[in-house]
């Protein structure tokens, strides 16, 4: 996937920008709060209806104004066009993909693949087992076409008897049976899927450092086997919590180098390096099972890395990757670029120029 | 005492309907009173006495203006099937599409602890004496492939099984004319699991 045209009208700092980048590597050099984040922001909502920034949707609009508006232009690998439009008026978001409103945002994210890493992607590995969790099913999603349903099912599920739990009484027995149904398929296809992470990821993190030992595994937690006998093992305990305790809403990923738990040991820095050599991963599984390709945006290339974790990371995205949009503060080393085609752009005060 | 114009209430009382929205409102209230007003006296009429003339069949729970509906006291209907559905549509579906010729249950909706809808809610009490007070063959499970119709269905058979009633599951598969690379993946397996014997003729 390529994106080939940007436009954007009134989107924080970006009064009007037009934007073409190439394929390859693109990147936008710019001081802070000249609208490096923002471009990529811009970007980011039109393959997925929403802002990786946190805040109210009504903040995206340029101060002053009462609308803003981006239009994506992308062309997919096999040379459809798609053209996704975003306004936002006041606090109302309106989403067309080719000239018809979105009903869901399931089908503009299936269109048009994008990674992201930002300066906090480290969190994936820091943070909470939600991320991870996520992460898997994300991918999963764009990789195996009866997850979404399957995942769906289970949390409908789990919801219903979350709903027992709270009263207090009713027949947990019909719940557990599709939760296990359910949960067990979908473990065994997140299981499936961090193996065959780990086999691609011996491939990605060759010369990677500190970081050429790393390993995904999948955990299910409170539990082992399969999660029909745990449910009924831990009935009485999920009655006196009234909360469902097992099951593929709990587990977590284990991600480890040399043999370590990464929370525990790697650095800020180590930890988005091992993030993207995940991302880097799981687009080599979506390349040769669905035979497409993800757009990639890396915002703020020099946070948290020293030189080293910058060439690394770059050449592993642009092995695999056809447009990869990057921003920086300061204009790398060209021995940093040359090994790639590569187009330079200058922002500041929102204008965006060609070098 | 000056309430809202009648027009405003007509409008107001026409949203009632699944998928009319104030716009689709306010064209039906114009349409009766500008250029049917004859259609709107009759529909007034039977929708007043609909409402109070029509009922539950105490035996399936479908809609009837009788105690007990026109299926349920038809004799030529085979008393030793029994199939439970979800709602009064699904009847009038099995009805169209197929030559069953047993007798029904209806639920009038799902379980659904989120909704507060248990079993007393869809009658299942009632289908439990059913089971044991007549001599049933067969049940058959036509609740939705949903979440919750595969729930209600596995609740009802269990209630089946203590009785010591063979139930049955309506089959989930392949649509006719439908290519197998088209059909997603959890209807192709259930399409797969429940596959039949091809019998010679």
């Amino acid at each position: 996937m390529v994106l080939l045209g940007l436009e954007v009208r009134f989107l924080r700092v970006l009064r009007e920008v037009e934007w073409a980048p190439g394929e390859g590597l693109n990147l936008i050099v710019g001081g802070n709060g000249a609208g490096k984040t923002s471009l990529l922001e811009a970007v980011f909502l039109t393959a997925r209806g929403r802002s990786f920034r946190s805040g109210r949707w009504v903040d995206l609009i340029t101060e002053g104004m009462d609308a803003g508006r981006v239009e994506g232009r992308y062309r997919s690998d096999g040379g459809a066009f798609t053209r996704v439009e975003v306004r936002q008026l006041g606090a109302v978001r309106r989403m067309e993909m080719d000239g018809k409103a979105v009903q869901t945002r399931e089908a503009v994210v299936r269109k048009i693949p994008l990674r992201l890493l930002h300066s906090h992607s480290g969190e994936l590995i820091l943070g909470g087992p939600a991320l991870r969790r996520s992460f898997v099913d994300w991918n999963l999603f764009h990789v195996e076409p009866s997850y979404p349903d399957l995942w769906r099912r289970y949390r409908r599920c789990h919801a219903q008897k979350s709903a027992i739990l709270k009263e207090g009484r009713g027949d947990l027995g019909i719940w557990n049976r599709e939760l296990a149904l359910h949960g067990d398929a979908m473990v065994e296809a997140r299981a499936a899927y961090v193996k065959a992470m780990n086999e691609e990821l011996t491939h990605v993190v060759e010369g990677f450092g500190p970081l050429s030992s790393l390993r995904v595994g999948y955990e299910t937690k409170g539990y082992s086997g399969d999660l029909g006998s745990a449910l009924d093992a831990i009935k009485e305990q999920e009655w006196r919590s009234g909360q469902c305790l097992v099951g593929p809403h709990r587990d977590d990923l284990t991600i480890e180098m040399d043999g370590h738990l990464c929370k525990g040991v790697a650095s800020a820095g180590q930890a988005r390096l091992a993030v993207a050599a995940l991302q880097i991963a799981a687009e080599r599984i979506f390349r040769a099972r669905m035979a497409r390709s993800s757009i990639w945006l890396l915002d703020d290339l020099g946070a948290e890395w020293d030189e080293q974790a910058q060439a690394d990371c770059l050449r592993g995205i642009l092995k695999v990757a056809k447009q990869c949009l990057v921003t920086s503060i300061g204009r790398p080393k060209d021995s940093l670029l040359r090994p790639y085609p590569h187009t330079l752009f200058h922002v500041e005060h929102g204008v965006l120029s060609r070098i | 005492m000056a309430g809202p114009p009648l027009l405003d209430q007509l409008i107001d009382a026409l949203r009632c309907l699944p998928g009319v929205g104030p716009k689709s409102a306010q064209r039906m209230a114009f349409h009766l009173l500008e250029r049917d007003r004859e259609g709107g006296r009759r529909l007034s009429t039977l929708l007043a006495h609909a409402m109070e003339a029509i009922g539950h069949c105490t035996r399936c729970r479908t809609l009837t203006e009788n105690p007990v509906c026109a299926l349920c006291s038809n004799p030529k209907r085979d008393a030793s099937l029994l199939c439970v559905v979800e709602t009064p549509a699904d009847v009038m579906a099995i009805e169209q599409a197929t030559d069953y010729r047993g007798l029904y249950f209806v639920l009038g909706g799902r379980l659904s602890p989120l909704d507060g809808i248990g079993p007393r809610e869809l009658g299942l009490d009632r289908l439990e004496a059913r089971l044991g007070e007549q001599a049933l063959s067969e049940l058959i499970l036509a609740t939705n492939p949903t979440v919750e119709g595969e729930a209600t269905a596995h609740y009802i058979h269990e209630m089946a099984r203590r009785a010591g009633v063979r139930t049955t599951r309506i089959a989930h598969g392949v649509p006719l004319g439908g290519a197998l690379e088209f059909v997603d993946n959890g209807t192709l397996s259930h399409a797969f699991a429940g596959r039949q014997r091809v019998t010679d003729d």
